[in-house]
């Protein structure tokens, strides 16, 4: 009877999240005793699970069984397992390759590949990892500076002493350390395509209205104005005397917006889902999951005028924990490594590892994606949709201001009304056209369907470009 | 006088005489308490190896007959004897009762959340269904559990004030909303401040025993922080992000007979340095940037605690008995001039052992206990001759392998091979 009960509390908050059917959570137990805030997390071909720990350990989750891999690390918060078997996590002051010299199993060799940037022990220098790119070389992103009493440049929340603070940068197999994009923030998740082309989350903030997806390319500046810090063209007082709009300028603006407290407000890492359908109908799509918010969403991309932007839409919720790493296992699995400590996450547990597992039938009633036209949009769907339903769309735009301040409200919101809404002959996909804006996000809000089908029934659609 | 009046006089008297006999086997199993159970469950039942004898949380049942069976038969695999071995009957009631008059904070709280509810929406919690109903635990108040984005949330439970606390406290906390919670004690309102306040800081009295405690959340602010603690002798903390900081106290990773290595950050070295502890009885920092060794102390290695918890703000702490001053450190020279190396990287197989490069050739440096002593070795591959010296504080007391030393710079006879040696026994 209990069991039950129990069961039938499952099945009731599913129903109130909205998830998609068809995809359920599992919780995997950690280590007994072991502090299991994860933050890096990679999965090799045999289907390990390499988990590497705030604490500072690691951990191979090997058929039902832990194994501690490595020890004693400062804060690895990414770690990518090389074709060789070693391990090369990043801790805050050090990227490091774990090897198992004597095979028995456990690390016993922690080398040094690069310590060549600044950390000055302040807590929220963090260095994410866990990517390595189609040269060999592996990327990291390295945090800004926070706290009342933090030295350095400070021009709001956040502070550098240099070292290349805000900036994303390389590590070849040899160990030489190259810089590649400034501006910075938070920027918490790395990933990649199958083309190898890099991709950064950054987390809402100063100079950041809301947490975004960019593209990682060489030489660019996304925002965050202390990190120029690093360039021999500015100083302190250079950059003190510099206004907001100068800064504006220069910027490289992200691939989407995500909307915060809509959406998320700490993105993790961007996963790819190249599974070949043994994740549903969502392939080549970025997941990402929100370690505050606790749920996943997806971002799927379209190139315009030499650039990606694309549309954002949430895909499930409920999570035990903040979900800040995720990685596709072979079998099509989407687990998820979860933490809180020191940023309160929606859910009952402090840390912790799901996976999110397809029934490999169902396919839920989901926005597949949303595509921009020359003078509409295009939203797909994953089932056909009532064309009755389909004109009780809701559409609204924005825009999100650049400033100093720690996040910012939506600007320029404005309700528009759809010209004309077309259905496809297969009724997939329906055709919107409305006013077009570069420079704004767009919201297709479906909540007026009436159809508790769509389990999310929000996308949003950020234009960079238009399509000329 | 009354024969009612009598009546109560009578019982007064004899329950204050009931009390005292409570009183003082509470005292006894104190005592008892403190000449061995503290060392492993802490000074005020805070837990240290064996776990919190004052919280919500029992491993092994809460109930009086639970906690005498505990002690008599111990957890010998787990390190407590069968105290029943050791004790009467009577020391291990006293010793009980003395746990039971220790237990404070929250118990058997239930919340109830409502999807959908805004602050602006008159909403009367007596008169809605809850959309989730739940015991909460740990009982401490979490506004985070709601897994939807507008909600309403309540708490209800126990609050427990033990005697030895009873009196003065100051409800002290952070929030990020101002408006939309309330707290009742015993069906009173906390006046919150109304202001913009993000600090809260009310004075309380608490008489000791049970109190009804119940807050009332609408969420209203976009992110939920809420830190709420009662301060008084001890600090009870009411929320569970007040909890989770609580448990910052101290986390000491221990080497028992190996070693340990451990990057956390601590005052005494540089960023990014590396401690080694052998065998929780000596210490080293390494700077991985230089080699030099920059701190040295004797005891167990760190309290990592302010490091792992919370946002690991605070510096972990070293513990135990320094060796020489922060100004000083041991440095490698090569050709007179401080060794410019290239860090390789470490292997903790068999011993630790840190690896560098510099244009002359390898170097490393290897640590181990031998004679009750922590033996720093040395070794240099090169293809020609150096001139090698170490610099070393001169408050330290050492003992060399074969060479000479002047002015606190040693010159080994074997440069290829040589050693410094740090008794344990002689402490300063
Ligand atoms: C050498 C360390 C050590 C000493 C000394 C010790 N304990 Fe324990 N105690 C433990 C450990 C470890 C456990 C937990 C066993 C487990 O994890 O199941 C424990 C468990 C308990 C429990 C059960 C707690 C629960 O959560 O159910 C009680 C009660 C207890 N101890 C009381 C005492 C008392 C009273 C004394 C002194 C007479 C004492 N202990 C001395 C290590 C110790």
């Amino acid at each position: 009877m209990q069991k039950f009960i129990f069961l039938g509390l499952i099945i009731l908050t599913q129903f109130l999240l909205a998830n998609p059917k068809g995809y359920s959570i599992e919780t995997i137990t950690t280590p007994k005793d072991v502090y299991f805030h994860i933050a890096g997390l990679d999965i090799d071909k045999q289907g390990r699970v390499y988990c590497a720990t705030r604490y500072g350990d690691v951990w191979i989750l090997d058929k039902g069984k832990w194994i501690q891999f490595a020890k004693g690390l400062q804060e690895p918060c990414g770690l990518v397992i090389d074709d060789d078997g070693s391990v090369v996590v990043t801790q805050k002051p050090e990227m490091t390759r774990l090897v198992d010299s004597d095979q028995d199993g456990v690390a016993d060799l922690y080398l040094n590949l690069s310590h060549e940037w600044g950390f000055h022990n302040n807590y929220h220098e963090f260095n994410f990892g866990g990517i390595k790119d189609k040269q060999g070389n592996f990327i990291g992103s390295l945090n800004l500076a926070a706290g009342p009493k933090v030295p350095g440049l400070k021009l709001s929340a956040m502070s550098t002493e240099g070292g290349y603070r805000g900036w994303a940068y390389k590590v070849s197999p040899e160990g030489k350390f190259t810089p590649i994009a400034s501006g910075l923030r938070s920027p918490a998740g790395l990933g990649k395509n199958p083309q190898g082309e890099l991709f950064f989350t950054d987390n809402q903030g100063d100079y950041l209205a809301s947490s975004t997806l960019n593209q990682l390319e060489p030489g660019k500046f996304y925002g965050h104005p202390i990190s120029l810090l690093d360039k021999p063209e500015y100083n302190m007082t250079t950059l003190k005397n510099m206004d907001d709009q100068e800064f504006d300028k220069m910027r490289t603006l992200p691939i989407v917006w995500i909307p915060q407290e809509e959406i998320a407000n700490s993105p993790g890492n961007p996963e790819w889902n190249a599974t070949k359908g043994k994740f549903g109908p969502f392939e080549n799509q970025f997941f990402i999951g929100d370690q505050s918010r606790s749920n996943i969403f997806r971002v799927s991309l379209q190139k315009v005028a030499g650039r990606y932007q694309g549309a954002v839409i949430d895909f499930m919720s409920g999570f035990q924990c903040g979900n800040i790493r995720l990685k596709f296992d072979l079998e099509g699995n989407l687990w998820a490594g979860q933490t809180s400590r020191g940023w309160a996450s929606r859910g009952s547990r402090p840390y912790g590892l799901q996976k999110v597992v397809w029934d490999q039938k169902t396919i839920p009633f989901e926005i597949l994606d949303v595509k921009l036209q020359k003078e509409s949009f295009k939203i797909y769907f994953t089932q056909k949709i009532n064309p009755q339903d389909a004109k009780k769309i809701k559409i609204s735009r924005w825009w999100y201001e650049y400033s100093r301040m720690y996040g910012a409200p939506k600007s320029e919101l404005e309700e528009l009304t759809p010209q004309a809404i077309k259905i496809s002959a297969d009724g997939m996909s329906m055709t919107i056209s409305c006013a077009l804006m570069k420079e704004r996000v767009y919201c297709f809000d479906f909540s007026e369907l009436n159809n508790d089908k769509l389990a999310n029934k929000k996308a949003y659609y950020t234009i960079i470009n238009l399509i000329e | 006088m009354q024969l009612k009046n009598i009546l109560n006089l009578v019982l007064i008297f004899s329950s204050s005489l009931l009390l005292k006999a409570d009183d003082l086997s509470e005292l006894r199993g104190q005592k008892l308490y403190e000449t061995i159970c503290f060392s492993c469950h802490g000074n005020k039942l805070e837990g240290a190896t064996g776990p919190n004898l004052k919280d919500y949380e029992w491993l092994h049942g809460s109930s009086k007959s639970d906690i005498i069976k505990s002690i008599t038969n111990g957890f010998p695999e787990k390190g407590m004897l069968a105290f029943g071995a050791l004790y009467k009957q009577e020391q291990i009631n006293d010793l009980v009762n003395f746990i039971l008059s220790r237990q404070q904070g929250l118990r058997n709280v239930e919340y109830k959340i409502f999807h959908d509810i805004q602050l602006n929406d008159k909403f009367e919690w007596d008169k809605h269904k809850a959309d989730k109903q739940r015991s909460l635990k740990p009982p401490h108040f979490n506004p985070n559990l709601p897994e939807v984005n507008q909600f309403a949330i309540s708490f209800k439970g126990q609050l427990l004030i033990p005697k030895h606390l009873a009196g003065d406290f100051i409800l002290s906390g952070i929030r990020k909303q101002y408006r939309g919670i309330a707290l009742y004690i015993d069906g009173d309102k906390i006046p919150f401040p109304t202001n913009k306040d993000r600090a809260i800081k009310i004075p309380l009295n608490l008489r000791a025993g049970t109190h009804d405690i119940r807050l009332e959340y609408i969420k209203d602010f976009k992110s939920t922080v809420f830190f709420l603690d009662l301060v008084g002798k001890e600090t009870i903390p009411l929320t569970s992000e007040s909890y989770r900081r609580s448990i910052t106290s101290s986390h000491i990773p221990k080497a028992e007979n190996a070693f340990l290595i451990n990057r956390k950050r601590i005052t005494a070295a540089p960023p990014g340095s590396i401690i080694v502890n052998h065998m929780d009885k000596i210490s080293y920092a390494i700077d991985p940037k230089t080699s030099d060794i920059k701190a040295m102390w004797l005891g167990k290695s760190l309290d990592i605690g302010p490091n792992i918890y919370a946002r690991g703000q605070h510096f972990a702490q070293p513990i135990g008995t320094h060796l020489f001053s922060a100004e000083q450190s041991i440095n490698l020279f090569i050709n007179g001039k401080a060794a410019e190396l290239k860090y390789i990287g470490y292997s903790d197989k068999p011993l630790p052992k840190f690896i560098f490069k510099s244009s002359e050739g390898e170097i490393s440096l290897q640590s181990k206990i031998e004679n009750n002593a922590l033996k720093l070795s040395y070794s240099i591959k090169s293809n020609h001759a150096l001139d090698i010296n170490l610099k070393i504080p001169q408050e330290l007391n050492t003992k060399l392998s074969k060479g000479k030393t002047k002015n606190g710079l040693f010159t080994p006879e074997s440069p290829q091979d040589f050693f410094i040696s740090i008794p344990i026994k002689e402490l300063k």
